[in-house]
């Protein structure tokens, strides 16, 4: 009866064991993606985009998230989807690769973020690209789910073109405060200026020997034969031109402006109000 | 030595020479003569002054020889006329007519030619105020008019030399031509054999022959129109200061040759024209023939003290052209300082904050 008892139990650890583990790998495998904070999409169209944005978030090794809201609790689209990200825990391997749609009702903007290896796949112009698509897919018009569609979609079709061979990421300026620095430039600088301007006047009041100008011109007369000057010699040489070796390329439309959000770290992104 | 004095031949009252009438004008009887009647006049009155002043040198010139001063006596009122050593023309201290000291114009000591004064005293003083006009921080009270009423009209002396060269140039010239056809360049050398055979004039190469004014400062004033000059003629110092050189002929000699040099090279350059190159193998100057002439020119001297310095300028006294250093307002030059310097400081700070 005890042996039993104990064999029962576990069972019961066994299957709940299992159970979990089982749990656990149907998580890690179907990752919730879509956060429908401002309940803008109905259940189906919300299983519709998970199933998609985990498809492929497991083909290119990166989160795919989408999310909308209705409160951003003051912060601005850029803020508010940077730190839903990071404090939500997306993003892959060591660089927290990720791509975020946000759908901000509060701002009426949508934007998309970008991180790790999302950066380099969608550079300035490909998140244009993207916005573009979501809203032709019906954003301005209400058709939230379309324009979440047209974001997958336009997404895919740039995960798979791969990284544009001219990309490259560029900080983006972040604005800036007096620091004693700056202080230390502007005496600096304020010194030199002034201390030019003084130093130049000064010196324009001394006298300074302005030399004899004397004109010779007007004061001679001059009586030379003029005389044909005899030509006594032409020679001609020549060489080859050597052919300058062709060069150069053109850049642009690799660009992937960066910035550091709240939690110092790196996105791209971009977005466009609605 | 001899002094003279020049009347209105009207009225008897001194008579001075006025630039802008080019003539001369009586103050009292408002009569008006040219420098030719004025000489004519006096050209028969010279002798027997001459001879009536050396007996006033034997009488005066020996009391005051230790001053280094010499005195000579105004003909207008008898008073003594004190000057310095070099000064030629001046004012009685007295009677303020016209005084020349025309026993230091004679001998070698005889200018042989002058240009008179064109502008007068107004005209001066308003050429100088338009050029130091520009100068934002002189003292205020630099231009002012009562500073201005100080101005002096000057006879200076200078040294004038007309030469005359012999020139026989022998020079090789080049010139390059490049052109292209197709992958090909072709330079082409043309060498030509330039001769240049005959004489070349220079006159009125100057130096000034006074220590007393800083040289830079006269030479600031050059040019005057040199074609003006004219013989040296003694009324025309009537009304104005003049001075004799105290630089001599000799003592300017090597300044002269060095101008003479470089500007017959320069005449000789321009002659040759045309080539990219010129290598010259013979230049063949031969100076023949100098002749010195001790001209005075006019100037207008101001001077200005200002913190203990004395600032001179002069204003050319045909052209009216200006020059000298100018005194410096500390405060006025310190405020600009200030305000370029927070100007800067404010727009640096603008730029930390918005661009860098």
């Amino acid at each position: 009866m005890v042996i039993k008892n104990i064999y029962r139990r576990f069972i019961v650890i066994t299957l709940f064991i299992v159970l979990f583990l089982f749990n656990s790998i149907v998580v890690g495998a179907f990752k919730e993606l879509v956060f429908d904070e401002a309940g803008l999409f109905s259940s189906e169209e919300r299983v519709s985009l998970e199933t998609e944005a985990n498809d492929l978030s497991e083909a290119y090794n990166m989160d795919i998230v989408i999310t909308t809201t209705n409160d951003t609790g003051g912060k601005s689209s850029m803020e508010y989807a940077d730190d839903y990200f990071d404090y939500n825990g997306f993003g892959q391997g060591p660089d927290y690769d990720g791509i975020l749609f946000l759908i901000d009702m509060d701002n009426r903007e949508a934007f998309i973020s970008t991180s790790g290896l999302g950066i380099r796949y969608l550079t300035d112009q490909r998140i244009e690209g993207v916005l573009d698509e979501v809203f032709d897919s019906g954003l301005g018009d209400g058709d939230y789910y379309g324009a979440s569609q047209g974001f997958l979609r336009k997404t895919r079709q740039y995960l798979e073109a791969g990284i544009p061979s001219n990309q490259y990421s560029a900080d983006e300026k972040e604005p800036n405060r007096i620091t004693i620095f700056d202080m230390l430039i502007g005496l600096v600088g304020g010194t030199a200026t002034g201390g030019i301007f003084y130093g130049s006047t000064k010196s324009s009041y001394k006298l300074r020997n302005p030399g004899n100008p004397f004109s010779y011109r007007n004061n001679s007369i001059v009586n030379v034969v003029p005389g044909e000057d005899r030509l006594i010699d032409s020679i001609v040489t020549h060489r080859i031109i050597p052919r300058p070796p062709k060069g150069g390329g053109s850049s642009g439309g690799g660009r992937s402006t960066t910035h550091r959000s709240s939690s110092g770290r790196t996105h791209g992104g971009g977005g466009r109000k609605f | 030595m001899g002094t003279t004095s020049y009347k209105c031949p009207s009225c008897g009252a001194g008579i001075h020479f006025k630039p802008e009438l080019k003539k001369f004008k009586c103050d009292y009887c408002l009569s008006e003569y040219s420098e030719e009647e004025i000489a004519n006049l006096y050209k028969d009155d010279e002798k027997s002054e001459d001879t009536h002043s050396t007996q006033e040198e034997v009488l005066h010139k020996h009391d005051v020889d230790e001053a280094h001063l010499q005195s000579y006596t105004c003909n207008s009122c008898g008073a003594q006329v004190v000057t310095d050593d070099t000064t030629t023309a001046t004012f009685c201290y007295y009677c303020h007519n016209p005084v020349i000291l025309s026993g230091r114009l004679e001998g070698e000591f005889k200018p042989k030619k002058m240009i008179p004064f064109a502008i007068d005293k107004e005209k001066a003083k308003s050429s100088f105020l338009k050029w130091a006009g520009n100068k934002k921080f002189v003292p205020k009270d630099f231009t002012s008019s009562s500073q201005l009423e100080k101005i002096t009209g000057v006879y200076l002396p200078y040294w004038w030399v007309d030469t005359k060269a012999q020139v026989d140039y022998l020079g090789e010239g080049k010139n390059i031509r490049v052109w292209r056809t197709g992958d090909m360049e072709y330079t082409e050398t043309k060498k030509y054999e330039i001769v240049r055979q005959g004489e070349l004039d220079l006159n009125n190469v100057g130096e000034v022959a006074f220590t007393k004014i800083d040289k830079s400062l006269l030479n600031g004033i050059l040019p005057y129109r040199e074609s003006e000059t004219v013989d040296f003629s003694m009324p025309y110092l009537s009304g104005f200061f003049a001075e004799q050189y105290d630089i001599t002929k000799e003592e300017a000699e090597p300044m002269i040759e060095g101008q003479i040099n470089r500007y017959y090279t320069y005449m000789i350059n321009d002659l040759v024209s045309g080539y990219d190159k010129v290598d010259v193998i013979r230049d063949g100057i031969e100076i023949k023939d100098k002749e010195w002439n001790y001209t005075l020119l006019p100037a207008w001297i101001l001077t200005y003290k200002y913190q203990g310095k004395t600032y001179v300028f002069a204003v050319n006294g045909q052209t009216g052209k200006s020059y000298g250093e100018l005194p410096l307002s500390n405060k006025r030059l310190g405020s600009a300082f200030g305000i370029i310097f927070a100007a800067t400081f404010l727009l640096l700070l603008l730029g930390g904050i918005l661009i860098w």
